[in-house]
């Protein structure tokens, strides 16, 4: 055995040791499952066995399965069931076997770990801050398969399971004790191990709760439904479900309904309902593709893939952080967070001390809901020093310059921290839309120079570009992603270009919203859809945000505008400047925004643009997706993006782009690159040459013939 | 071959609560008290009578293992007598009327007592579950509560609360001057207990003096499940739609009641030979399916089908009854056939008196008809909107 140990002690106890070769921490995949049960088997079977422990040698339990095994899976569906159908054979061999079997949860056990836990008759759980248990299979499309939805619901009952399994929810020793997923908490000073065996000396012989005859299933009626209210809630978990994913995510579903069938049917017939919506699952693209967003690339891009080779780690001391507004605030706490050391100047001590005052509000909250204590706060705000000297960035090793987006006043900035700062000290400028090449000429070493954009709020969002100037050197972006990674946001690496990639691209779908309303479709309809189709804000929502008079100045600075960009400029020309319908923060924007009253879309639009009553829902969808897809592969084909990847990472983080799509260069083959060529075809005959997909686009998707145009998986 | 109805008898309605004055009596009494009326109103030869065709929404309880039977074993109308329970949601008690009618028109059947019943107290609507909310094939993205989908009724068509609040105080006070005038006295069966004595004789549910004023201070009932749950099912179908306004509540939405009708409801011939006399014929029932979401549509297309096999048009029909649902439902119809509130309802609806699910479709049809004989006037049609998304519609001609 390479990943399993077994050793059985003298009074008759066996250990069945998780320590998988070569990896830090215990993973299941094929090899190592087969293993494990070919162990437990020889356990079961051994007359001189009196009882089983299964532990783990590493700090964790078992982190759960191979993600990338079920992403490349190539069987059919009836070998993914037969392989389920094992699992849930053996599982049930170990339950089934009147032997105690008792899980010692020292460390984490997420996924296929916890649900090998479930299956054993007592779980002892090792009570440390860090430890966690949790069904967390949902974060990334799939949901449990090895029995976790059923025995979750027989211990649970449909309400909690659902709760815990659709939101990934993972539980400490005490909360799991308390729900009765773990049955004892062994303290940090006690041996897991030895509280296991006197479990195991005390109860030699054991049933699991639902394998006895008149077991029902906490929760569920006999009969009628609403007594016990579950009629009412399922009603009500469907409808959350639904409103939260808008029917987009085929695993919610799916998942809804293995509980919902599992919870009539005994044991053994409820794991087959679940393999059966598992297999269903696997093979739907959506979960395909939130698999390889969410944890391949998404996963890789957090761990610093995008980093270029032969650098060492940088570690950072001290960062100066210049600009205490929002995004510098914010800059400021994510920092200190990751324990860095923060100088947070502004022009003024009150400015400084207001950008300061963020993060003892984020923390404020944080204490008020459990998740810091008084004394982690303090020491997360001592290390915020804020100053209206430009002095005290003298002995910083990072600069992140966060001022108003305005070239002169960069520049200047730029010039008067230079003079002060390390040479070896990178200077980065936090810019959503200023070129870091033309920043950089205010620079004495633009080879140090390179921007960091992040989103806001900056303690929310997860993705920071990392611009790359002309002069940019390879090490200085090797020690921005060290220092993006360190604060634990996930960084793409993109070249310089006019709005780089999210905020250009974000652009395009802001455009086409109010291009449609401009053709009088009417605006509940644009907003609507947004949503329908995965979008978190409609496009007419999310301009009244960032505000149109902003917007329109960024093009009116545009040198190089297409033609449906200046007809475009114009209307929104009209919108701003005759109309005086601007931003949220004026009140007048696409919405009203009554005092105290929730916003609505202003009544006089339908007046304004003459209304269409005939138009196409998906043809609405289709125009805000792809005007967005094309426009990123544009990103891709001219060198801002480096990788496809990064626009799928860069548009599901910084955009908001529908997950289930994979991300906005997965989107071609979710929907089919023929289908995708043919649809871009029609839609550029009709609304303009935007539509047209580049040659190199049409090439691949020719080249492509069947396949996938971009990953193989 | 015609059928025709020989009577129509009903319970008063009582509230469906615990403090109502029907929860002391359970469903089969309501029903064999109406049982033993038209056995006496018409000297009925009970051996004559074949089936009993009784609509019952909520079929778990006492109200569960076929009612019907249960019902027609009590009453004492002999061993002979079948009895069938049917769910179809509000229109039970009108789809009871029909396949009683159709059997007759077929030739299958020569007499048959169809009708329907509901106690909203002792057996609480929704007690049976259903797959339609709790299984995600059939309610995830599909599934909308009723008054969610009357709101976006309301929204869609510009229905506003004033609107709605006009229609139910007009049906509080056309209610209470038909109790004024008796209107109902022809039908209405009191429902006494063991010793005689007297529970209940008149529909407890009205609130004679409901205003504009008053209605206006109730709030909404659906907004908050809307807003944490369902509006966005019902948006992400109705995209034209931007927010719903919720406008129904307590005040202009039916209101729970418990309740029973039945009709006596035979051919040509059985009645000759039984004495009986005839009222009206049932010239015409029909039923459609439509969209399930938005769910409360079906009046309008089950009516236009109704009257299009009957080879009649809109205002062929003298009295309109139309269950109110909710306030929008019956505004919709009027707008929709273009006919005027005056022939709609005249002596209020479900609004001021109360909707017992079952029972409902047999009480307006049993309203409609002896508002017929009250005014003189020949045809009415009875249509209800249904839940999962149908309609039906019964036209009645007097002889």
């Amino acid at each position: 055995m390479q990943h399993i140990k077994y050793t059985i002690d003298t009074d008759g106890i066996a250990f069945i040791t998780w320590d998988v070769a070569n990896s830090p921490v215990n993973i299941m995949n094929a090899e190592t499952i087969s293993e494990f049960f070919a162990t437990t088997d020889k356990a079961i079977n051994d007359a001189t066995v009196k009882g089983i422990v299964i532990n783990s040698a590493k700090r964790d339990f078992i982190a759960g399965g191979d993600l990338k095994w079920f992403l490349n899976f190539d069987g059919t569906k009836q070998d993914c069931y037969d392989m389920l159908a094992k699992t849930h054979q053996n599982m049930r061999q170990m339950e089934l076997s009147s032997k105690p079997i008792v899980a010692a949860i020292s460390g984490l056990a997420l996924g296929g770990g916890l649900e090998i836990a479930l299956a054993c008759n007592h779980r002892i759980m090792l009570n440390h801050p860090a430890n966690r248990i949790g069904l967390v299979e949902c974060s990334v499309g799939l949901f449990p398969g090895a029995g976790g939805t059923q025995r979750f619901l027989r211990l649970l009952g449909p309400r909690k399971t659902i709760e815990y399994i659709t939101q990934s929810r993972k539980l400490t020793a005490e909360q799991a004790l308390k729900d009765t997923l773990v049955n004892q908490i062994c303290s940090p000073e006690d041996d897991i191990n030895a509280l296991a065996k006197d479990w195991i000396l005390q109860n030699p012989e054991v049933q699991q709760p639902w394998d006895y005859k008149r077991f029902v299933v906490p929760g569920t009626p006999n009969g009628i439904g609403q007594v016990s209210g579950f009629t009412e809630f399922y009603s009500v978990s469907n409808a959350m479900a639904y409103k939260t994913t808008h029917g987009n995510m085929p695993h919610i579903k799916n998942v809804l309904s293995a509980i919902y069938h599992g919870s009539s049917t005994g044991i053994d017939k409820a794991l087959e309902v679940e393999t059966r919506y598992f297999v269903d699952t696997l093979f739907t693209k959506e979960t395909k593709n939130i698999i390889r967003a969410a944890f391949i690339f998404i996963g890789d891009a957090a761990k610093g893939k995008a980093k270029p080779k032969g650098f060492e780690n940088t570690t950072y001391k001290k960062v100066g952080v210049i600009g205490a507004g929002m995004m510098g605030a914010g800059i400021a706490y994510v920092s200190a967070k990751a324990g860095l050391d923060v100088v947070l100047k502004d022009v003024s001590m009150e400015g400084a001390e207001k950008g300061k005052s963020y993060s003892s509000k984020i923390e404020h909250d944080r204490i008020a809901k459990g998740r810091s204590t008084e004394d982690k706060s303090k020491l997360l705000l001592d290390k915020i020093q804020p100053t209206a000297s430009v002095e005290d960035l003298k002995d910083c090793d990072l600069i992140i310059e966060a001022v108003f987006e305005n070239l002169d006043l960069k520049y200047k900035v730029t010039q008067e921290t230079e003079a002060l700062i390390a040479d070896a000290v990178i200077y980065a400028s936090n810019t959503s839309t200023l070129p870091i090449t033309a920043l950089a000429k205010a620079s004495k070493k633009p080879e140090k120079f390179i921007g960091l954009h992040f989103f806001s709020p900056v303690d929310k969002m997860p993705l920071v570009e990392v611009i790359v100037g002309k002069k940019t050197s390879d090490e200085t972006v090797a020690a921005a992603i060290d220092y993006v990674t360190k604060i634990k946001k996930v960084p793409i690496v993109v070249n310089d270009g006019r709005g780089f990639f999210t905020s250009r691209v974000f652009g395009k779908f802001v455009n086409e919203g109010i291009k449609m309303l401009a053709e009088g479709i009417p605006p509940a309809v644009i907003e609507n859809v947004a949503k329908k189709i995965g979008m978190p804000v409609g496009p007419l929502a999310i301009s009244d945000e960032v505000t149109l008079k902003l917007m329109l100045d960024i093009m009116n600075e545009s040198p190089d505008l297409t033609e449906f960009e200046k007809e475009l400029k114009d209307t929104i020309d009209t919108i701003v400047n005759k109309h005086g319908r601007v931003s949220k923060k004026s009140g007048k924007g696409f919405y009203e925004y009554p005092e105290g009253g929730k916003k609505y879309l202003w009544e006089e639009w339908p007046i304004i643009f003459e209304q269409q009553t005939e138009y196409d829902k998906e043809e609405v969808g289709k125009r805000l997706l792809f005007a967005m897809v094309i426009d990123s592969y544009k990103c891709l084909d001219s060198g801002v993006l480096r990788e496809p990847r990064d626009a799928d990472i860069g548009s599901i983080l910084g955009l908001g782009f529908p997950i289930h799509t994979g991300g906005v260069m997965s989107y071609i083959d979710y929907i089919g690159a023929q289908e995708f060529k043919n649809y871009a075809a029609g839609l550029a005959k009709k609304y303009g040459e935007r539509f047209q997909l580049p040659d190199s686009l049409l090439e691949r998707i020719e080249n492509a013939g069947n396949k996938r145009v971009f990953y193989k998986n | 071959m015609d059928a025709y109805i020989y009577d129509s008898v009903r319970t008063p309605r009582g509230i469906g609560k615990k403090t109502g004055s029907l929860s002391q009596v359970s469903p089969v009494q309501l029903v064999t008290t109406l049982l033993s009326a038209l056995k006496e109103r018409n000297n009925l030869n009970t051996s004559y009578v074949e089936d009993l065709v009784l609509g019952c929404v909520t079929q778990a309880g006492e109200q569960g293992g076929n009612i019907a039977k249960v019902a027609a074993q009590v009453a004492d109308y002999g061993d002979h007598l079948a009895a069938v329970s049917l769910n179809r949601y509000c229109a039970s008690g009108l789809e009871a009327v029909n396949q009683a009618a159709a059997r007759v028109r077929s030739g299958w059947s020569d007499l048959i007592i169809a009708g329907g019943v509901e106690s909203m107290s002792r057996v609480p609507m929704g007690i049976d579950g259903s797959a339609w909310v709790m299984e995600p094939d059939a309610a995830f993205g599909k599934f909308v509560p009723q008054g969610i989908s009357a709101d976006l009724i309301a929204t869609k068509y510009g229905y506003s609360r004033n609107d709605v609040d006009s229609f139910a105080v007009a049906s509080q006070n056309r209610a209470n001057a038909a109790w004024a005038k008796n209107a109902f006295k022809k039908s209405i069966i009191p429902v006494t207990d063991v010793n005689g004595m007297e529970i209940l004789a008149i529909d407890e549910y009205i609130r004679a003096n409901t205003t504009l004023e008053a209605l206006g201070k109730l709030n909404p009932s659906f907004e908050k499940m809307g807003e944490m749950l369902f509006n966005q099912t019902a948006l992400d179908t109705y995209i034209e739609i931007e927010r719903i306004k919720h406008v129904h509540h307590a005040g202009n939405s039916s209101g729970l009641v418990d309740g029973a009708a039945l009709m006596l409801i035979g051919s040509k011939e059985i009645g000759e030979k039984l004495g009986l006399t005839p009222r009206a014929i049932i010239k015409m029932g029909s039923i459609i399916g439509s969209e399930p979401l938005i769910m409360l549509e079906g009046p309008t297309p089950a009516t236009k089908k109704a009257l299009k096999k009957a080879g009649m048009t809109a205002s062929d029909i003298d009295l309109w009854e139309v269950n109110e649902a909710f306030a929008v439902v019956p505004m919709r119809l009027m707008e929709n056939m273009k006919i005027d509130h005056s022939i709609v309802n005249v002596n209020g609806g479900a609004i001021a008196m109360g909707h017992p699910l079952g029972a409902t479709g047999c009480m307006i049809l049993g309203t409609a008809l002896d508002e017929l004989e009250q005014q003189d006037k020949s045809t009415a049609l009875a249509t209800l909107c249904v839940g999962g998304g149908m309609g039906i519609a019964t036209i009645i001609e007097r002889v």
